[in-house]
């Protein structure tokens, strides 16, 4: 898959379309889930889409192979949603406090009925801040190794290591409130 | 306690990279043997094992598929027909997002307009008899997207000329579905109808049968 993903991109470079809308048909989905769990916004991540999309192509002959293609495409996802983001009006999105998040994190066995419950869970991540949000879609929803994900979302392993542990906490603390309130 | 060099707190870090099974041989060796000792971590792993099972088989809305295939492959065919363009004013567009705001007052100002449009045009034949008597509005036959610089004037034209209106949309990505005016939904009429908006690239960025 990675050599044929590197071919396509080679015919790309040298302008053939067809590698183009097959790169697309491929990729698309995932890179579309990938910056929606950021966005929260279809319509802006449809967006977001097409501009990673065009950016493929007009970078295919810039690919070094240093990464894997995935990693690549999504790092430009990862990097063309977070310009998205800073174009919004400040205080559009509303995030979880990370100092409540820390506070008093109950216990993982209390939280696991919780964590069951699609809709909550849903509700839950959709609190989390955009890095965040970002390292549990990769990690959950990739599958994706530490390494690559950091690769992704240009930090240090230890940063993508600390993000997935206060999302963890966060998320822990979000569905034991929702418990508490009787909506679980 | 430290397990192959590695201290709880970090083998606590790598449990959600233990759940997905991404680790190297010699981590999840270490947090194997960190869990069999640790009942909290255990309970960690299940509750972190529970949360990737929601995030995998979360549903959101369908991507833009096809339609976003030839949104992008339009883009690019304008970007390079400006690349090969003598520099009229030194610049290249890119497809930035500033049209948002644009796109947003056109779709708002076209659904507007849509709305006078129906009443002014029912005489001119959208609607279809039914054998009760009842009216029912064509289907649309068309579907179109509109470029972000487009205005509402321009559109009224350009849907008013091919004898066309709007039935639905706009969709999350902007395509609108258009009805035929008079009542003939033959294949030919539908063909002059697309032609017509297609003729206009200015205003209509695509354009196909429903």
């Amino acid at each position: 898959m990675a050599q044929e993903d590197q071919e396509l991109l080679s015919r790309m470079a040298n302008g053939d379309q067809s590698a183009l809308d097959e790169f697309y048909r491929q990729y698309e989905g995932r890179v579309y889930r990938f910056i929606r769990s950021k966005l929260n916004d279809s319509f802006d991540a449809a967006d977001v889409l097409n501009e990673v999309m065009f950016e493929v192509w007009r970078s295919a002959g810039r690919f070094e192979g240093r990464s894997a293609v995935s990693t690549w495409v999504l790092g430009i996802a990862h990097h063309k949603a977070i310009d998205r983001i800073r174009r919004r009006k400040p205080g559009e999105s509303v995030e979880l406090d990370p100092e409540l998040a820390e506070d008093e994190t109950p216990n993982p066995a209390e939280t696991l009925s919780a964590a069951q419950n699609a809709e909550q869970v849903r509700t839950c991540v959709d609190q989390l801040s955009e890095a965040h949000r970002s390292v549990v879609h990769l990690a959950f929803f990739e599958d994706l190794p530490y390494g690559e994900i950091a690769s992704i979302v240009g930090c240090p392993e230890g940063t993508v290591k600390t993000r997935m542990f206060h999302a963890k906490k966060a998320l822990m603390k979000c569905l034991a409130g929702l418990k508490e309130m009787g909506l679980l | 306690m430290v397990e192959n060099g590695k201290k709880d707190e970090d083998l606590d870090l790598l449990l959600p990279w233990y759940v997905n099974g991404s680790l190297s041989a010699e981590e999840t060796k270490a947090v194997e043997a960190y869990l069999e000792d640790n009942p909290h971590a255990r309970d960690e792993v299940e509750l972190l094992s529970a949360l990737r099972g929601q995030v995998k088989e979360e549903t959101i809305e369908n991507s833009p598929g096809e339609l976003g295939l030839k949104r992008l492959r339009r883009e690019i065919s304008l970007s390079e027909k400006q690349d090969a363009a003598p520099a009229e004013s030194g610049t290249v567009v890119t497809i930035a997002s500033w049209w948002r705001p644009l796109a947003v007052a056109a779709c708002l100002a076209v659904v507007i307009q849509a709305g006078f449009m129906v009443d002014l045009t029912r005489d001119a034949g959208d609607e279809v008899g039914t054998a009760g008597g009842e009216i029912a509005y064509a289907p649309p036959v068309l579907q179109v997207t509109f470029a972000p610089t487009a205005t509402e004037q321009d559109i009224r034209e350009v849907l008013q000329s091919a004898g066309t209106s709007i039935a639905s949309g706009p969709t999350a990505i902007g395509v609108y579905g258009l009805r035929l005016l008079g009542g003939d939904t033959s294949d030919a009429q539908i063909d002059a109808a697309l032609t017509k908006l297609q003729a206009r690239g200015d205003v209509v960025t695509f354009a196909e049968r429903n």
